[in-house]
């Protein structure tokens, strides 16, 4: 991948709270027109990362870019074509709607009064405009937040767990939204949740978060191969059946376990030429069954695996 | 930066909190003003005498108590930050690439336009009802009351700004509070105490700023404030703007390093 195609890129970035490693040594790239989802449990690391891209908290030690810009005041002038919710939406409780976003709007010089009755209705709150902050619904507040992001015509969105207290309506047409935004105005979106359901069907790729370090970067593509559905053979002479599937079935694509298990991707329409290959050539065949692997298992393995490797 | 300033105008004069305030301290004045006339007469029905029903008693009591819009200025300061920390607003300021340095600075010209809207609007009321209701003794008190309150807006801003600052500096506005009280009068009073018996505090008392604006000396039958002489006026201002220019800076650093 080519610089000018990455458009956050983070290099051993570290931050301490106190003795609390909040991040540790992170190297992430977002590829630039992507819907990158950073999954990660809570307290994974992944609203501190937002936050340092944002210039709102301070990296104890490593580097970022956005864009091309690595030095802080040059980051700042890229940052006005972010748009952001970190940690909830943040307004003026006593403020109505409109009055919090026309604030932000003059703030950042954004020109034309009616862009904000624009961002309003674009998120679904057109209604809730004269209604003070306080007053409004948690999925209100997030709808207002999403206005505030997209009110300076972003090129890139920062989105911590956005969904958070919208009802399933209101989910999905903030999710189709945001796809809406990526297609046609090829705005490049990180979003962080701690549920991997949430980004199914709308990330392009995804990095995994535990205690603070990238466990795994990968695309949606490779990562729907990787799950799935999947046929589990077990035999008893593991190394001699691969040997057969790869010579008589012409199959490179399987996964032996580290216990002899074998895993092929999909679920071949002549499933029993499989039980007849181990059969014939007189090797046992111990099991043969059909499974499925879920976004959820495959990052819950994940992180047990990234655990484990932190304790020994 | 204007965009900021403009941006932050706008908040201010659209909360309810400063037309609160400028009402509150408008009605506190006509009501001080109100209640000399009514004793007045009262005193007047039943043949007393009631000496204090004159401009030149209400205005020098104005006068002697120019620490009251020093408290007041510390309550605007926290009205014109509007616990921007605790709202998380400021967060959304940085990430949207503004520097902390504006963000810090733009509040200082709001925040003076509120506080001078404020002055304005309550010491007209105190002089025009007092104008109004009360026996005018002359010209030279309304004046000394405005030279008073010319020679202590610098205090008053630096008050304002320190209470900025200070919330920047610590994080939540109860705390910047007590941390202004702490700096800008138990720091004064002790500094005060001590000049009883060491020249030097004696000296950097006279310096401070609620120790200023409070001084108050009796001289035959006139009150002597520190704004009664032209040196003392340059001294007032001079402090005052000392005052603004270190918790300006401290205010800088403490948003500079502030994490959000």
């Amino acid at each position: 991948m080519t610089d000018s195609n990455v458009i956050i890129q983070t290099h051993q970035l570290t931050k301490r709270y106190g003795q609390a490693l909040a991040l540790d040594h992170v190297d992430l790239s977002i590829p630039r027109g992507s819907i990158y989802g950073l999954v990660g449990n809570n307290g994974a690391g992944k609203t501190t990362l937002l936050k340092i891209l944002l210039g709102q908290v301070f990296p104890t030690s490593g580097e970022y870019r956005l864009w091309d810009a690595r030095e802080e005041s040059a980051r700042r002038k890229y940052r006005r074509r972010c748009g952001a919710i970190i940690e909830g939406p943040g307004f003026f409780p006593d403020m109505t709607a409109v009055q919090n976003l026309e604030y932000y709007r003059i703030q950042r010089g954004i020109p034309g009064r009616e862009r904000v009755m624009e961002k309003l209705q674009e998120v679904g709150l057109a209604e809730a405009a004269r209604k003070k902050f306080r007053q409004m619904s948690l999925g209100m507040k997030q709808r207002l937040g999403l206005a505030l992001a997209l009110l300076g015509e972003p090129e890139l969105l920062l989105l911590d767990e956005p969904i958070n207290g919208l009802d399933p309506a209101g989910i999905m047409e903030i999710r189709a939204l945001l796809q809406r935004l990526n297609r046609e105005k090829r705005i490049t979106i990180l979003i962080s949740s701690h549920i991997l359901a949430e980004l199914e069907n709308m990330a392009t790729d995804y990095g995994f978060l535990s205690r603070g370090r990238v466990i795994q970067q990968i695309s949606a593509k490779k990562l729907h191969e990787l799950c799935g559905i999947y046929m589990e053979i077990r035999v008893t002479e593991p190394e001699r059946y691969t040997a057969l599937l790869e010579k008589e079935l012409h199959r490179t694509d399987y996964k032996v376990l580290p216990d002899g298990t074998i895993h092929i991707a999909g679920l071949p329409e002549d499933v029993t030429a499989y039980g007849k290959l181990a059969v014939e050539q007189g090797i046992g065949l111990l099991a043969l069954e059909r499974r499925e692997m879920h976004l959820e298992d495959y990052y819950m393995h994940l992180t047990e695996r990234n655990d484990n490797d932190k304790l020994y | 930066m204007t965009n900021c300033i403009k941006s932050e105008f706008y908040r201010i004069f659209h909360k309810k909190s400063v037309w609160r305030m400028t009402g509150a301290c408008q009605a506190a004045v006509l009501l001080v003003n109100a209640a000399l006339w009514g004793m007045n007469l009262l005193e007047g029905k039943t043949g007393g005498d009631f000496p204090w029903a004159t401009t030149r008693f209400a205005f020098s009591l104005l006068e002697g108590y120019m620490n009251i819009p020093l408290f007041l200025s510390a309550v605007m300061g926290g009205l014109i930050t509007g616990d921007e920390l605790k709202h998380r607003t400021v967060n959304n300021s940085v990430a949207f690439g503004l520097s902390r340095d504006k963000i810090y600075l733009s509040r200082i010209p709001a925040g003076l336009a509120a506080s001078a809207f404020c002055l304005l609007v309550t010491e007209a009321g105190y002089i025009g009802s007092g104008y109004l209701l009360l026996e005018d003794s002359g010209a030279e008190y309304t004046l000394s009351l405005l030279k008073g309150t010319a020679a202590c807006v610098p205090a008053w801003i630096a008050g304002m700004t320190a209470v900025m600052s200070l919330y920047y500096l610590t994080g939540s506005r109860s705390a910047g509070i007590w941390s202004w009280l702490l700096i800008m009068v138990a720091v004064p009073a002790a500094v005060g105490v001590l000049g009883l018996k060491f020249a030097f505090c004696e000296r950097l008392s006279s310096w401070l700023l609620y120790t200023m604006v409070s001084y108050c000396a009796l001289d035959g039958d006139r009150l002597l404030y520190n704004w009664s002489t032209g040196a003392g006026v340059l001294k007032c201002m001079t402090a005052g703007f000392i005052g603004i220019l270190v918790f300006m800076a401290l205010g800088i650093v403490a948003i500079r390093r502030r994490e959000l």
